[in-house]
Parts: C-alpha cells; sequence; structure tokens
C-alpha cells in the first residue's frame, strides 16, 4: 500500500543520530530516502496549505458552496477529526494516487491532471536540448571566439538574463504571430504551436549555460592536463573539444537538473500566455476556478517530476564525472 | 586619478532615477493612474502622433505615464521589501546553520537543497489560490521564495569564519555566543549579503511580475507592471504602448540589479571576499 | 655528431609589447645524442620557462622573442602549428611535476595513454590496447591490465607519475623533457619514480633534459649538467666536473649549501642575499652582489670561459680552481 515510504530509509530516520549510519547506506537507497522525504514534505505542506485560512471545507468544496455541501465536503473528508488522523489519512489517499474530483468536472483530479502532463513535458524537454544546443556553441564562442563577437553576444545574453520570460514571449507574439503571421499566436498539439512556446522558454536557459560554459572554461584553461594534450601532440582544437569542454560538461549538467525549476516556472508563464494546454495551464485555470483538489494534484504531479528529474541528474552526474563518488552527499 | 567605477555607478544611479521617480510619482504627473477616460482610450503618446499624454493611454483611458509609475511603486515595493525580508530571514538561518553547526545545519542546508529543486513559482501559486494575493501576504510569500541564496551564503562565510584565529580567540577570552556573532562574524557577512540583496531583488521582481501577468498577484485596479503587461496584450497590434513601458521598466530594473550584483561581487573580492561563494 | 636539442642564445619574455618583462636572456645549452642534461636552478631562475617555452608549451603571455630551439633537424621557434604537433609526443614527450593536475581527471588512464599513440600513429585507442599494457608495464605499473582502466584520481602520486611518463614515452620520443618530475611526489616515492626515469634514459639512443632545483636527483641521473641563474646559463659541464670542481661561484655556493651528514658539524653554509627579479638584473655579471669573489671587474658581463669539457661565465681565471670548501 505505502508505496511511496520506502521501509528501509524511514527505519533509518527514525533512529536517533541517524545520519552517520545513513551515510553509510548504498547510494541508490539515500537516494530514494531523499525523493520519499522530498515528497512527503511536499505533501505535509499541502496538507497544511488548505488550513491556512481556517476552514478547509470552504477551500475545497469551492466558493459557490452551499451549506449542504459545505458539510458534505467535511464529511467526505472527515475535517471534524482530529489533524495527526486527518495527516494519515491524507498520506493514505494520495499514497492511492487519490487526490479527489475536480469541483468543476467531477472527474477525479489527477487524471484530469495527467493529462496535460505529456505536452508540458514535451516542451520541457525540447527547450532543454534546444538550450543545450544552442547554448553551449554560444558559450563557446564566447570563450574563444574573436573580439567583435564577444562584446555583442555577452550583451544579448545578460538581456536575456534580465527581460522575464512573459516580456519575451509577448515581444515574439507581436513579431512573429501578429505582425508577419508566422506562427500560431496560442494552441497546442501542432508542431507550429510548440515554436514560439520552446522559443521564449529557452532564451533564459540559452543565456544561463553560455555563460556559465564560459565561465567552466575559464577554470578548465587553467588546468594543467589540456598542457599535457597539447605536450601529447594534440592540436588546438582536439584540446578544446576532446579535454576541455568534455570538463565543463558535470557543472552544466547539474546547472540543467537545476535549471528544471525555472524550466517549469516558466512553462507555467508560457502555458498560459500561449494557451497551451499542459499542467502549468491546467494549475492556473484550476487556480481561477478556485479548483482545489486539481490544484493539490498538480502541484503534487509537478513535485514527483522534479524528484524524478533530480535522481537522474545525480545518476547522470556520476557517470559524467567519475569524481563524485565519495565526495556527493 | 580615480576613474569613478562605472559599473557599479551605472546601475545605482538608474535604480535611484527610477526609484525616485515611481515614489514622486502623484507629485510629477497630476493624472490620476485609477481614472478612467473612456472618451480618450487607447491613444497613444504626444510624440507618436496621438493625443494620449506622454505615454498613451490604455483601454480605459488612463494615463500610463501615471500607471507606470503608479505600477513601479507597488512593484517596486514588493521587490525591495520582499527581498529585505528573505535577505534577513537567510541570514538569520544562515548564521544559525554556520555557527551552530551540526545536525541544525545538515537541517537546514538539506531543507534548502529541496526547497530549491522546487520550482517556488508553483508553489507560490498553489499559496496564492488560498491565501489571496494581497500585498502584505505577496510580500511575505516572495520572502519565503529568496531566502535560500542569503542562507547559503551567510554559512558558507560563518563557516569558513568560525575556524579564524580571531574568532577562537574571542570565545576564549569568554565571548558570548552572541557577542561574536554580533561584533566578529555579522560585519564581514553584511557585504556579501548586500551582493545577494542586489541578485535577490531581481529575481523577485520578476516573480511578481510573473505573478501579476498571471492575474493572480496584485489585483487590478491596483496597478503592478505585471498586471499592466497583461492588461496590454490583448491590444498588442492596435496599440504597442502599453505593454511596452512596465516591460521596459521591468528589465531595466532587473538589468541594474543583476549588474549592481556583478560590480558589488567584484569589489568584494577584491577586498579578499571569495566571490566562489557566490555562484 | 648532430645533437638531439640544441637551444642557441634563447631569449624569452613576458608581458606586453609595450612593457615586456624579460625571463630569460641568452640561453644555449646542448643535448647530447643519448645524453640525460639537469638544469639546475632556484625557482625563478627560468630553467622552466626555458624548456617550456621551447616546446611551445608555456602559455599565452610568453614569447621567444630571439634565438633558435633545434630539435634533431627541426627548429622549434617560429614553426606552424602542424608541426609542433607532430613533434610534441612523437620527438619530445614531456613529463610535467603534479601528475594528478597534468592528467585529465574525467579519462581513464589507458585511454589518455592510447590517445598519445592515436595522435602519431593513427589508428583507433582500442587497437592499442597491447602497446599501452606494455608501456604500463614498462614504467612499473602492478597489473597493468586492470590499471589501465583506472581514473587518475584513484591512482596514488607515484603511480600517476608512472602514468605520465608512460605517456611521454609512448612513441618512443628521441628526447625526454621532465620538469621537476619528482617535485611533488613523496620523498620514498621519488627515488622510485627517478628509477624510471633513469630506465627510460639508458638507451643510447633517447636523450634527456631534466630541470629541476634537486641536485640529488642530478648526481643520480645526469650526465652533464646546466646551471641557471636570473634568467641566464652560468655554467655547464659534465657532472662529475660540476660537482668536483665548479667553476662559477653560484654553483659552488649551491653545492656549498647542501646539507650534509659527515661528522664535524658546522653551519649550513648559506649564500646572502637572493636573485635578483626578472627586470632588475644588473648591468654586468647577476651574481656579483652576492659574490664572495666579486671583483670591479664583475660590472661589465662576464665572458664566456670555456674548459674541455663545458664552460662557465664568470671572470675568474678558468685554470684551476679552488676546492669546494666543506
Amino acid at each position: 500500500m505505502t508505496t511511496v515510504d520506502a521501509r528501509p530509509p524511514a527505519a533509518a530516520r527514525r533512529q536517533g543520530g541517524a545520519s552517520p549510519r545513513l551515510s553509510r547506506l548504498p547510494f541508490p537507497v539515500r537516494l530514494l530516502a531523499r525523493m520519499a522525504f522530498t515528497l512527503l514534505g511536499l505533501l505535509t505542506l499541502l496538507f497544511f496549505l488548505v488550513r491556512l485560512k481556517g476552514d478547509p471545507a470552504g477551500v475545497l468544496a469551492g466558493p459557490s458552496a452551499t451549506p449542504d455541501q459545505l458539510d458534505a465536503i467535511r464529511a467526505a473528508y472527515g475535517l471534524d477529526r482530529p489533524l495527526f488522523v486527518q495527516y494519515l489519512e491524507f498520506l493514505g489517499d494520495t499514497a492511492r494516487l487519490d487526490f479527489g474530483e475536480s469541483i468543476l468536472s467531477g472527474e477525479a483530479a489527477l487524471g484530469s491532471v495527467l493529462g496535460a502532463l505529456p505536452a508540458t513535458l514535451l516542451l520541457i524537454a525540447i527547450t532543454m536540448i534546444v538550450s543545450v544546443v544552442v547554448g553551449v556553441p554560444a558559450g563557446l564562442a564566447l570563450h574563444h571566439g574573436p573580439r567583435f563577437v564577444r562584446a555583442p553576444l555577452g550583451g544579448l545574453l545578460t538581456l536575456a538574463q534580465a527581460v522575464p520570460t512573459f516580456v519575451i514571449g509577448v515581444g515574439l507574439i507581436s513579431l512573429l504571430a501578429v505582425q508577419l503571421g508566422l506562427l500560431p499566436a496560442f494552441g497546442s498539439g501542432t508542431v507550429e504551436s510548440l515554436v514560439m512556446p520552446t522559443i521564449t522558454l529557452a532564451l533564459f536557459p540559452i543565456a544561463r549555460t553560455a555563460r556559465m560554459i564560459d565561465a567552466e572554461l575559464d577554470l578548465v584553461d587553467e588546468q594543467d592536463f589540456l598542457r599535457t594534450a597539447a605536450a601529447k601532440g594534440a592540436s588546438r582544437r582536439r584540446v578544446v573539444w576532446r579535454h576541455a569542454l568534455p570538463n565543463a560538461f558535470p557543472a552544466v549538467t547539474a546547472a540543467l537538473v537545476v535549471e528544471l525549476s525555472y524550466l517549469i516556472s516558466g512553462a507555467v508563464v508560457v502555458e498560459v500566455l500561449y494557451a497551451y494546454d499542459g499542467i502549468g495551464k491546467r494549475l492556473v485555470d484550476a487556480i481561477f476556478a478556485r479548483d482545489y483538489p486539481v490544484v493539490q494534484a498538480a502541484v503534487f504531479v509537478i513535485g514527483v517530476v522534479v524528484v524524478l528529474v533530480n535522481v537522474f541528474g545525480d545518476a547522470l552526474l556520476r557517470v559524467l564525472d567519475p569524481r563524485t563518488g565519495r565526495a556527493a552527499a | 586619478m580615480r576613474t569613478p567605477d562605472l559599473r557599479f555607478w551605472t546601475p545605482v544611479t538608474v535604480l535611484a532615477v527610477v526609484v525616485t521617480a515611481c515614489l514622486l510619482g502623484p507629485a510629477l504627473v497630476d493624472a490620476d493612474p485609477i481614472a478612467q477616460d473612456l472618451g480618450n482610450r487607447l491613444e497613444a503618446p504626444t510624440w507618436l502622433g496621438g493625443n494620449g499624454g506622454l505615454l498613451g493611454t490604455d483601454s480605459f483611458g488612463r494615463d500610463l505615464l501615471a500607471r507606470t509609475l503608479a505600477g513601479g511603486r507597488v512593484s517596486l515595493a514588493v521587490g525591495f521589501g520582499a527581498a529585505t525580508g528573505a535577505v534577513v530571514l537567510g541570514v538569520l538561518l544562515g548564521l544559525l546553520a554556520g555557527y551552530r553547526g551540526g545536525r541544525l545545519d545538515r537541517a537546514i542546508m538539506t531543507g534548502a537543497d529541496i526547497w530549491l529543486a522546487f520550482p517556488f513559482l508553483v508553489l507560490a501559486l498553489a499559496a496564492v489560490a488560498v491565501v489571496g494575493s494581497d500585498i502584505p501576504v505577496l510580500i511575505a510569500l516572495l520572502t519565503l521564495g529568496g531566502w535560500v541564496l542569503p542562507t547559503r551564503v551567510t554559512r558558507t562565510v560563518v563557516h569558513r569564519l568560525r575556524g579564524e584565529d580571531y574568532v577562537v580567540a574571542a570565545t576564549g577570552a569568554g565571548a558570548s555566543d552572541r557577542y561574536v556573532v554580533l561584533k566578529h562574524l555579522l560585519p564581514q557577512v553584511l557585504p556579501v549579503t548586500l551582493v545577494v540583496w542586489s541578485f535577490t531583488v531581481g529575481t523577485l521582481v520578476v516573480i511578481e511580475s510573473s505573478l501579476s501577468f498571471l492575474g493572480l498577484g496584485v489585483r487590478p485596479p491596483t496597478p503592478s507592471w505585471g498586471n499592466l503587461i497583461s492588461d496590454g496584450t490583448v491590444y498588442l497590434e492596435t496599440a504597442w504602448w502599453i505593454i511596452a513601458w512596465p516591460s521596459i521598466m521591468i528589465a531595466l530594473t532587473v538589468l541594474c540589479a543583476n549588474t549592481l550584483g556583478t560590480a558589488l561581487r567584484r569589489r568584494l573580492s577584491g577586498a579578499g571576499l571569495d566571490p566562489e561563494v557566490l555562484s | 655528431m648532430s645533437h638531439t636539442l640544441v637551444i642557441d642564445d634563447l631569449w624569452i619574455e613576458a608581458g606586453t609589447p609595450e612593457r615586456p618583462q624579460v625571463l630569460v636572456r641568452g640561453a644555449s645549452l646542448t643535448v647530447p645524442r643519448g645524453g640525460v642534461v639537469g638544469l639546475v636552478g632556484e625557482s625563478g631562475s627560468g630553467k622552466t620557462v626555458t624548456c617550456m617555452s621551447s616546446l611551445g608549451l608555456a602559455g599565452s603571455g610568453v614569447r621567444i622573442t630571439r634565438g633558435s630551439v633545434r630539435l634533431l633537424d627541426t627548429e622549434l621557434v617560429g614553426a606552424d602549428a602542424a608541426t609542433m604537433s607532430r613533434v610534441r609526443g612523437g620527438v619530445v614527450g614531456t613529463v610535467f611535476q603534479d601528475p594528478l593536475s597534468s592528467l585529465n581527471p574525467l579519462q581513464r588512464i589507458g585511454t589518455q595513454i592510447a590517445e598519445a599513440i592515436v595522435l602519431h600513429r593513427g589508428g583507433r585507442a582500442a587497437q592499442h590496447r597491447a602497446r599501452v599494457v606494455e608501456l604500463l608495464a614498462s614504467v612499473g605499473v602492478p597489473g597493468p591490465e586492470q590499471r589501465m582502466r583506472a581514473y587518475p584520481h584513484e591512482l596514488s602520486g607515484g603511480l600517476r607519475q608512472r602514468v605520465a611518463i608512460a605517456i611521454a614515452l609512448a612513441n618512443e620520443p628521441a628526447l625526454l623533457v621532465a620538469d621537476e618530475p619528482t617535485t611533488a611526489l613523496d620523498v620514498t616515492v621519488q627515488a622510485q619514480v627517478l628509477e624510471v626515469i633513469r630506465a627510460a634514459t639508458r638507451s643510447q639512443e633517447r636523450s634527456a633534459l631534466i630541470v629541476t632545483h634537486d641536485f640529488g636527483l642530478v648526481a643520480e641521473i645526469a650526465d652533464r649538467v646546466a646551471v641557471m641563474y636570473a634568467g641566464q646559463i652560468v655554467e655547464e659541464g659534465p657532472v662529475d666536473e660540476i660537482f668536483d670542481s665548479p667553476r662559477h661561484p653560484y654553483t659552488r655556493g649551491l653545492l656549498a649549501s647542501r646539507p650534509t651528514l659527515e661528522p664535524g658539524r658546522r653551519r649550513l653554509a648559506a649564500m646572502p642575499g637572493r636573485p635578483p627579479a626578472p627586470g632588475q638584473w644588473p648591468d654586468g655579471c647577476s651574481f656579483a652582489a652576492r659574490c664572495a669573489s666579486a671583483t670591479p671587474q664583475c660590472g661589465e658581463a662576464p665572458p664566456v670561459r670555456t674548459t674541455p669539457n663545458g664552460w662557465s661565465r664568470c671572470w675568474l681565471p678558468a685554470g684551476p680552481t679552488l676546492e669546494v670548501v666543506r
């Protein structure tokens, strides 16, 4: 029944002074423990969030609920029982993937959210790819390029990091959709409908990635092993592409994983702006409709995605940089 | 002859001008940001041929210069206020974590890691769904959005300083924890904190405008740069100036905050404070 | 008989062209076929810069302004990138001081050794597996088939340096250049790595240029010694002669200042003063200020006094010399 709470880490946590023992557990177990812990924290947050304004029934039932409906909600959620009992029930429900029903549509909250997830994942995945494909060469150009390239490029990147996502988006719509009529200003499901959201979302990560590659290459440039490669007879190009750049990758990967949280936030805004039917748009729609069960489900699903990507990212880092074994927590 | 550090003074000056202009808004412009003038809707700015005042009017005929300045008051208040709150909270936690060390340190740092991994905007949206988005609430919320960086930075600095001889000597001479922290550690932490504050202002202004743009931050009719942009999105074709000014203001503010932060960081690294701490 | 390496009147400077800082002035040395030359001097004397610049490995701020470096029959000063790539790793193998930072932390050592081979013999890394194992065995790495899959941080300092030597020797170069090869190692490990270098230089086909501040190292493996001071080579000669009867007062001072285990405790003989920094070299002999035998004549640049097997840059007559006072 409890799929979320893995048993060994929970046991280790309950023992006093568990930390030293915790670090001796094998890495996959520790990772799972962190996952479970994070999701537990998120659920706890959601649990208390509803109760922040006093009567959770009002929040859960929606603003237009009649007193009868409120009572029904109270009964259904057991809101008159002790807090701790409610908490455990809540955890049990979420473990069974039961997030209640949408106030609007009546269907399962989780279901209506999961349906929109692939679209968002697609947007984020493509944006990540674009940010690497464009960002890495941009970073290289920033680092090794001639002066007349470096200065304007640097300025452009600074600007891209300062202007908020939605401002760029609005500008793009104005230019590409309204003025030039090249791309649809809203919608989802088609390839064209992905283009502008992707460009809008990707500008900031591209700038970040490029700057980071530049900075990493600065660090790596000092490294003696580049001199060794030259001493072996490697050409300058080979030294850069085969030795310098791969050594910048671990840092870039770590940054990409961190970037995910920006990408999700950005995706929410971008989806609303472009009426792109992803989980972000569902979340915002649900908030406007005061459909809290759906809000809860959406936040949880996003949480799971974040946790999974972090786990994957950690694993990838260990592959890319063999030194991460001892140093990592 | 020491040339003035332009990278520092330019953003400071621009920011000062922006803040002053917004604060003095009503004194500068005699138009009311909320008063509607439906006979004068969607007028272009005078220098573009319309008769909408300096910056044009919006779909309700409201003067955009007044609205932009008024919106700036709100956005900057939230941004600066929340940044300050976040930094205060962060420094406190960082001092605790860095000075006490041990399990408290580990707990705070793990909490920071987990918090950072999660997209804050999503949590903020969920919170707004429940508690609404009055301005004090927004400030409190955004404070929670920015506490991690100051905590981390403070903790790193304190960690490093804790082992320094003069700190150990002070404790050995009988100084209480509070004395050591206030007299020895805090002065060293403050300069770095300033850098963090700078960057945080930029970050939080963006988050606030994103929330307001979505309609879940500052609610109309109170203007904020974010909801001004959202108002203007519909009129992109016909009255592009509506979104232009608030967009420029946001970009300018964030640019200045970032540039200022970078300049401060550079100054500090000259004084021996490790800039790597702030990456 | 042609030498392996001939450095002739090399001038090296750093800094901007408007404000140059001369690091090396008129350095000349030869490495004969099959010979091992030790280049000794204090830090700042210019010995590393001379070595690295000759191979084009000195970094972007440093440039050769005058002189020639002839490796076998190739002139290296002013050579194009393709020539340098061919020469480096192929004709000359280099070993650096710190084996942890001079090996790529993200690549297995087998890959790094194989790369040296691939760059000059072509083919793919997998094809040279046998040769990699052979090289690792030749430098004394135990269990080479397994070790070649290790990452640098998994090996001890001594093993890492052996790997670096294997990389340098991968293509049977005619010249091995080593910059402080044992300085970064534990004392106990130094002797082992020294053995590896000695074995590598035993062959009459291979010459070596070892840069070091350690006279003991020089005594162990060098045939000839060149002493560098303040950007100049001040003495050169066979190692026995230099040790028994050094001509230049600086060399004498260096040898005399080595701690000894001989009975009869006496104070450690130290040379007063410090070497002049680049850019603050005096006219005339740069060692005059610290030299016990200085005369007014030393205000002029001293001539090169040759002996049957070497030379020194000093005003003192090159006849019978003072014994080193011990």
